[in-house]
């Protein structure tokens, strides 16, 4: 798969923000004059590191860098800069810390806002007085040239468990910031609760900002909203695009996949390596040939010493050793991950849960096999697993199967209950819930109850209300979700199963792939005549947001959450914009509350080469199954 | 003549224009403090408490401080309580006037003397006593009577700090301080002339300069922060740059009287006052001498120096280069040229077409530069003479944007009506331009000029919110009016804004309402607020909590809703608390959350009283995750279990809770901790059979599940009698598969083959190929018919007599 180098050109400059944050942070560094420490929040280290180096750091006085965890200790400090999320137990640990050091200079930096929360928390254990408290506002961290990570890891448990919506205001600062580069987004448009909750504070903001008025982009057409769990499915399969087998074999934090041995052996999976920018969104079963094309090219360029004759054509090629030599490293190091990832594909185990899966997503009810596979691996579960994704620090290679962790048989269990709805039978789940309580402890009681809260699993008094009755088998039907053939490309990163979000931004696309030939008469039949599926080859497929909900309505209403669709553009400047459709702006933001898939991100980037029309991802965090259920899970 | 207050300094010019006449009466500048603003504004008097008076002698004998416009007329008094004595005060850009104590308080001021903030320098400030203070923008150090430097760096959010100790223990002959923005370390320093050197003094160190031609009686930076200008005792000047490594000029008046003050005219010039003469010594050590009848106080403007006397205001600045090239005398530049035309064109002369025709195609040039000129002259007429001739010459451009022109107009009418004897604000053009409009209009509000800031706003163009804000809270201050006599007054004229408009916030009103008592006034004007998030902290000074609820959960911000929530925890009992929580679910589910992380013990209660049980038991569970003593864990556990029941939606928890009571109870040392599964799998390991059978019937543990795990046990354990014993004494319930993938895991092939046969028909051929047991899988694989699978054994095995066999096994069957 070609990176899109051609649209690329056009549009915004996503990775100007890290200019932007590197100047805040060095601004903020330098409050504290001369030599400083730096005491880093474990969960910042990753975002920070994609934004600045540490010579910058250096350059600004800071010597040395801590863990929060460990602190400062007793080494000898001038100047101490905090840089912490806002959590009451990390504050806590910065503030006893702050207490040890009385005395020098100390500024602490809560990410990415100074909340009244955090004050209090400051003010009761007395240390407010003594610190300077600021804000770095890491609230938009550029992951490549085409995603933007709002940092709001864990936002999906918080919105739909705790109730606790403080994240969305952070997601909506982060959006701000975009706006505040490329200009208001004309159209706010989406799907879920909280997405809407997003749009309203969007909105809010805007008036505030600006009293209404305020440039409108003339680079993104709209910012797609996507609450999370308008879809919780499809994080819940396996990914089958290499970044996304990356993330669940080995786990991608931060920005690296930890690939075992020692903390130091990470492979950075950003988007500045040419190798890995060129496999990271091929399905799998390519991979292997990308590789071995690229070797060879690299063969190929090395060959070609042996006929440098002139003393110019030496030097043009020394010139170019040092690249050949990076590259050379990189693919070495491609091809053992590549190696490992593929040992774990062909296990049977690595089968049989694609096979569930395929099953459930299909629309089919589990066959005895597959349900003694289940019971087998709730049997041999192994509750202290490394979870890829989840746990950042890992000493062992990944074992050849994938361990029986409590994640992994989560993740089977919660797509049954989404795909079988109804037909779940209450007495496969109640014999479920036993075997997990048995195996993994009495406190995933909890776990269980937060699941079933999230609506991840049947809540404990069934309402059949027609979401849930239904299960996902009438969206499969009418939004075509299951290809059988790859005709329809965006499937291959699940292999046959096109994610849902996506085809939502396929609606308003008014992607013609939406429609499959099974259902065409039944969507001929639902849709309003006007609106009858036009054909593939009549209509080029356009890019951008065209069309809105409209004669989607009975689909929209069984995805959980509220629909919307507003306008930013004020009424005066309506007739201007219409004047100037000819030249469309060249993206689409997409932005998913509660986090999002590699492969879903993949999915858009191929919707991007078949669109010619770039869709930009901004997405809490990039997680995995594993990463979506960790924090809700009830951790000893 | 335009050119009648130039003096000349070699082939520069300064100009020293007066002003203002003082309108005070009278006044002995010598016997006051005296603070005056930068950007013309307030100038504030407070009697000199350190020099003796005699009694009678002169008015404002008072201790309090009286503010006069730059004009000389009174714009305000500041009571001020006789005994605080005064270290030092200063205005700072907001017009606030920062007065700092001897007893280390510091009070800050508006203009209109109301509701002054205060904060102290802390302890050692206390204790020591602040003796003299140097102040910048937003800043100040203060050093204390033992010459110790205390700094604040931003008088919004003081954080008093120490600089270094410089070790002194005399007084210094003088010191000053460097703003933070004009240091390379972007923090304060102060420079110390002590002995016959002097000291750079930081937070982090003391630096000396190792000079010896001191001592120095006055030290000023440059307002660029590159130069400093030191004055000694006997009247020697140096400017030396701020790192004190280049002397860039020198030079020795004659003086001998006292020095009372030095300043910064622009960048290249410093500014001396004696008690009878200014003088200013230029870039190469040249004097200009103005000699005074009256002591006079300087006040460092970004591009002049105003000194003020007792008697008269003036402005000494450089002459512009515009103003130069149209009225040094024998110029013939363009511009120069234009501005004769206009006179010979109001004298009916045909010379100004001849002039004219002359400039040609500098006119744009002399166009720009009439304007520019204009700008830069203080006297009106002038001013009126340079723009009819930039007027007059862009007549004769076929291509001119005027916008430069109209622009000057507007800013130079602003200009000169702030400079009037009625505001007296004396602003040049360039220190106009380089604050914002609100930084203007809101200096004309604290002089409560509402009518003319109003007039500016319309004529500029911009936003008069700001205005209509502040006319209203003064109204409100001032009004003996009821409430709702005022609210039709407010609403009256806030509704009918020009072009219909609504102002954009009501917060800052209703607070001043609420602050003078009017609350019920208050509550009516924060109906009209836009932003939820502003209403939030009023409605809670208010006390109308349950409006500042509903106000923070409606702006969408949780932290909002955290601080009204945290202010009820601490103002209502505990059960209205809960109460209130109850009616807003979003803002209990955050408080909520706030005790789990805090682990505050409140939340018990919470549950308690809002009978939710199954949270309650939720909450006894993590609590007690790492209880170790067993025989608490079940009590706990008791009473989390005794919820559960109440709450018949939790039944499966009930059960998993009753289970694991049990469970604790029988594990003892050994298995503590571990879940039932591990327990299991843990007795079979080390062969305890029986106990194992025991923990299946008391769990009811399912047949599979035992199955699974004992397979699993067994094969760790390699107690293969068992195995076979376990395989033979019934079917087994997960079929023998699940036999033969745990041998093949733990590497026991010959284990594995036994069980094989006993696999589906159609598995065995690849398990036995799995294992390496290519006869066998062979046997099998013609057994069920499977060429596909004898192809890949013929493929694998290496045995050439099987690889035979095979191959006419695969013809066999293939034939048939």
């Amino acid at each position: 798969m070609q990176p899109l180098d051609g649209t690329v050109a056009s549009g915004p400059k996503l990775l100007q923000l890290k200019d932007i944050l590197r100047a805040e942070l060095i601004a903020i560094l330098d409050t504290i004059r001369g030599a400083k420490a730096l005491v880093l929040d474990k969960d910042l280290s990753g975002a920070l590191s994609a934004v600045v180096e540490f010579a910058v750091l250096k350059e600004h006085g800071v010597e040395k860098i801590f863990l929060l965890e460990t602190g400062v200790g007793d080494a000898p400090v001038q100047g101490v800069v905090y840089l912490v999320q806002g959590q009451v137990s990390k504050l806590r640990a910065v503030a006893s810390q702050v207490r040890a050091l009385s005395g020098c200079e100390q500024a602490v930096q809560v990410v990415p806002r100074r909340t009244l929360l955090s004050e209090r928390v400051l003010e009761e254990e007395g240390v407010l007085g003594d610190v300077r408290l600021g804000e770095f506002r890491l609230d938009a961290v550029p992951l490549a040239e085409d995603v933007v990570s709002l940092e709001q890891p864990g936002l999906f448990k918080a919105l739909h468990v705790d109730g606790d919506f403080s994240g969305v205001h952070g997601v909506a600062r982060g959006l701000m910031r975009l706006q505040g580069l490329w200009g208001f987004f004309p159209r706010l448009v989406g799907k879920g609760d909280y997405a809407q909750v997003l749009a309203q504070s969007l909105k809010r903001m805007r008036a505030e900002a600006t009293s209404g008025a305020g440039a409108m982009s003339n680079m993104f057409d709209a910012a797609v909203i996507l609450d999370r769990a308008a879809d919780l499915s499809t994080p819940l399969l396996t990914q089958l695009t290499y970044e996304g087998l990356l993330s669940e074999v080995f786990g991608i934090t931060n920005g690296a996949v930890a690939t075992g041995e020692n903390s130091r052996s990470r492979v950075n999976v950003r988007g500045d390596d040419a190798v890995y920018t060129a496999i990271r969104d091929a399905g799998f079963a390519d991979v292997g040939a990308a590789l071995s094309a690229m070797t060879q090219q690299l063969q190929t360029t090395y060959e070609s010493r042996h006929s440098a004759r002139t003393v110019q054509e030496i030097r043009r090629f020394v010139g170019r050793l040092s690249g050949l030599q990076a590259e050379h490293q990189s693919l070495k190091t491609h091809v053992t991950l590549a190696e490992t990832v593929q040992k774990r594909t062909q296990t049977d185990d690595f089968a049989a849960t694609l096979e569930i899966e395929q099953t459930l997503v299909g629309g089919d009810d589990l066959h005895t096999g597959q349900r003694a596979y289940i019971d087998r691996i709730l049997a041999l579960a192994d509750p202290h697993a490394y979870v890829p994704g989840v746990s950042s620090e890992r000493q062992a290679p990944p074992p050849a199967a994938a361990p029986n962790s409590l994640h992994k048989i989560l993740r089977l269990l919660c797509l049954s209950a989404l795909w079988r709805g109804s037909s779940l039978k209450q007495k496969q789940y109640d014999a479920w819930y036993d075997e997990i309580i048995a195996a993994f402890g009495h406190h995933h009681t909890i776990t269980l109850a937060n699941l079933a809260r999230a609506g991840l699993l049947p809540s404990s008094t069934r309402n059949n209300d027609s979401a849930s009755a239904n299960g996902l088998g009438f969206l499969r039907r009418s939004l075509n979700l299951v290809v059988a053939d790859d005709a329809d490309d965006v499937a291959y990163a699940y292999a046959g199963y096109v994610p849902l979000l996506v085809r939502l931004v396929q609606i308003l696309a008014q992607d013609p792939a939406v429609h499959s030939p099974a259902s065409n008469r039944y969507a001929a039949l639902l849709r309003p005549l006007d609106r009858t599926r036009p054909s593939r080859e009549m209509q080029q497929p356009g890019g951008g947001i065209r069309g809105g909900w409209a004669g989607w309505e009975d689909v929209l209403s069984a995805i959980p959450g509220a629909s919307f669709d507003e306008t930013q553009v004020p009424p005066s400047a309506l007739n201007r914009s219409e004047k100037a459709l000819g030249d469309k702006p060249p993206a689409t933001l997409v932005v998913f509350v509660g986090g999002c898939t590699s492969a879903e991100i993949s999915a858009l980037r191929r919707l991007s080469q078949l669109h010619g029309h770039r869709y930009v991802v901004a997405t809490t965090e990039v997680l995995n199954g594993n990463a979506l259920l960790d924090p809700l899970i009830q951790h000893k | 003549m335009a050119t009648a207050e130039w003096h000349a300094l070699q082939d520069t010019f300064y100009r020293k224009h007066r002003l203002y006449q003082m309108q005070w009466a009278g006044l002995d500048l010598s016997k006051f403090r005296i603070a005056a603003s930068s950007f013309g504004g307030p100038i504030a008097l407070q009697r000199d408490d350190r020099q003796l008076l005699e009694a009678g002698s002169a008015p404002l004998l008072d201790s309090s401080i009286h503010v006069y416009a730059a004009s000389g007329h009174s714009i305000g008094t500041i009571e001020y309580e006789a005994g605080l004595h005064m270290a030092g005060f200063s205005w700072n850009s907001r017009e606030e006037l920062i007065c700092v104590q001897e007893d280390g308080n510091v009070r800050v001021f508006s203009l209109s003397g109301r509701d002054p903030s205060s904060f102290s320098l802390g302890p050692e400030a206390r204790e020591r006593g602040i003796a003299e203070c140097c102040f910048w923008d937003q800043g100040l150090v203060a050093m204390t009577q033992d010459f110790r430097f205390i700094y604040v760096n931003d008088i919004g959010e003081p954080k008093p700090r120490m600089l270094a100790d410089a070790q002194l223990t005399q007084p210094p002959h003088c010191w000053t301080v460097v703003p933070p923005h004009l240091t390379l370390s972007r923090h304060v320093e102060v420079l110390v002339a002590t002995g016959a050197t002097i000291l750079c003094v930081d937070a982090a160190g003391v630096q000396d300069q190792l000079l010896d031609q001191g001592p120095y009686a006055r030290i000023s930076v440059s307002p660029n922060g590159r130069l400093v200008a030191l004055c000694s005792r006997q009247g020697r000047v140096q400017v030396v740059s701020t790192d004190f490594q280049r002397s860039f000029s020198e030079c020795t008046s004659d003086e001998t009287s006292s020095l009372l003050q030095v300043a910064w005219c622009g960048s290249d010039a410093a500014v001396l006052s004696f008690a009878d003469k200014v003088q200013l010594v230029g870039p190469f050590g040249a004097l200009l001498t103005f000699t005074q009848t009256l002591p006079a106080y300087l006040v460092q403007e970004l591009d002049g120096v105003r000194i003020f006397t007792a008697e008269e205001h003036w402005f000494l600045s450089k002459v512009s280069e515009e103003s130069k090239s149209v009225f040094q005398i024998g110029s013939t530049a363009p511009a120069a040229l234009l501005y004769d035309a206009v006179d010979s064109m109001h004298a009916h002369s045909s010379r100004a077409d001849e002039i004219v025709r002359s400039i040609r195609d500098e006119m744009p040039q002399a166009v720009d530069t009439c304007i520019a000129a204009a700008g830069a002259e203080p006297d009106v007429s002038v001013q009126q003479s340079l723009l009819r001739a930039a007027s007059l010459g862009k007549s004769f451009l076929s291509v001119y944007n005027g916008d430069k022109l109209v622009d000057m107009c507007r800013s130079l009418r602003v200009v000169n009506n702030l400079a009037s004897y009625s505001v007296g604000i004396p602003a040049t053009l360039v220190q106009f331009h380089s604050l914002p409009l609100e930084a203007w209009i809101s200096r004309m509000l604290n002089r409560n000029l509402h009518q003319l800031a109003l007039r500016v706003c319309a004529f500029m163009d911009a936003s008069a919110d700001q205005v209509y804000v502040h006319w209203a809270c003064t109204k409100i201050r001032a009004s003996t009016l009821d409430d709702d006599a005022l609210y039709r007054v407010l609403r009256e004229r806030l509704e009918t804004l020009p072009e219909g408009r609504s102002i954009a916030s009501y917060v800052e009103i209703a607070e001043v309402a609420n602050s003078c008592g009017y609350s019920r006034l208050a509550t009516r004007l924060l109906l009209h607020e836009p932003r939820a998030a502003n209403q939030v902290p009023l409605l809670i000074s208010m006390n109308q909590e349950d409006a500042a609820m509903d106000a923070a959960v409606r702006s969408g911000d949780a932290d909002l809703v955290y601080f009204v929530i945290f202010h009820l925890f601490k103002s209502q009992s505990l059960s209205d608390f809960f109460q209130t929580l109850s009616r807003t679910p979003s803002a209990a589910r955050l408080f909520e959350k706030y005790c789990k992380e805090m682990g505050a013990p409140v939340l018990e209660d919470y549950y308690y009283q809002d009978d939710a049980f199954a949270k309650s038991a939720r909450l006894i569970i993590t609590e007690n995750l790492s209880e170790s003593d067993t025989s608490k864990l079940v009590a706990n556990l008791k009473v989390a279990l005794k919820m559960l029941n109440s709450d018949k939606s939790c039944a499966l928890e009930s059960r998993a809770v009753d289970m694991q009571i049990r469970l604790v109870q029988q594990q003892g040392e050994e298995y503590a901790g571990l879940t039932l599964n591990e327990t299991l799998a843990k007795c079979l390991e080390s062969g305890n059979y029986s106990r194992a059978n025991k923990l299946k019937a008391e769990f009811k543990i399912p047949d599979k599940r035992f199955y699974y795990i004992k397979v699993h046990a067994l094969v760790q354990r390699r107690d293969w009698v068992e195995l076979a014993r376990l395989a033979n004494a019934r079917k087994s319930p997960i079929g023998y598969r699940a036999f033969v993938d745990e041998c093949i895991a733990a590497l026991q092939f010959q284990e594995a083959a036994k069980y094989i046969p006993r696999c589906d028909a159609e598995d065995r051929a690849s398990l036995f190929m799995r294992i390496g047991f290519y006869h066998e899988a062979a046997q099998a694989a013609m057994h069920t018919r499977d060429i596909e699978a004898l192809r890949q054994i013929h493929s694998s095995a290496t045995d050439p007599t099987l690889q035979h066999d095979i191959a006419q096994n695969i013809e066999q069957l293939s034939r048939s």
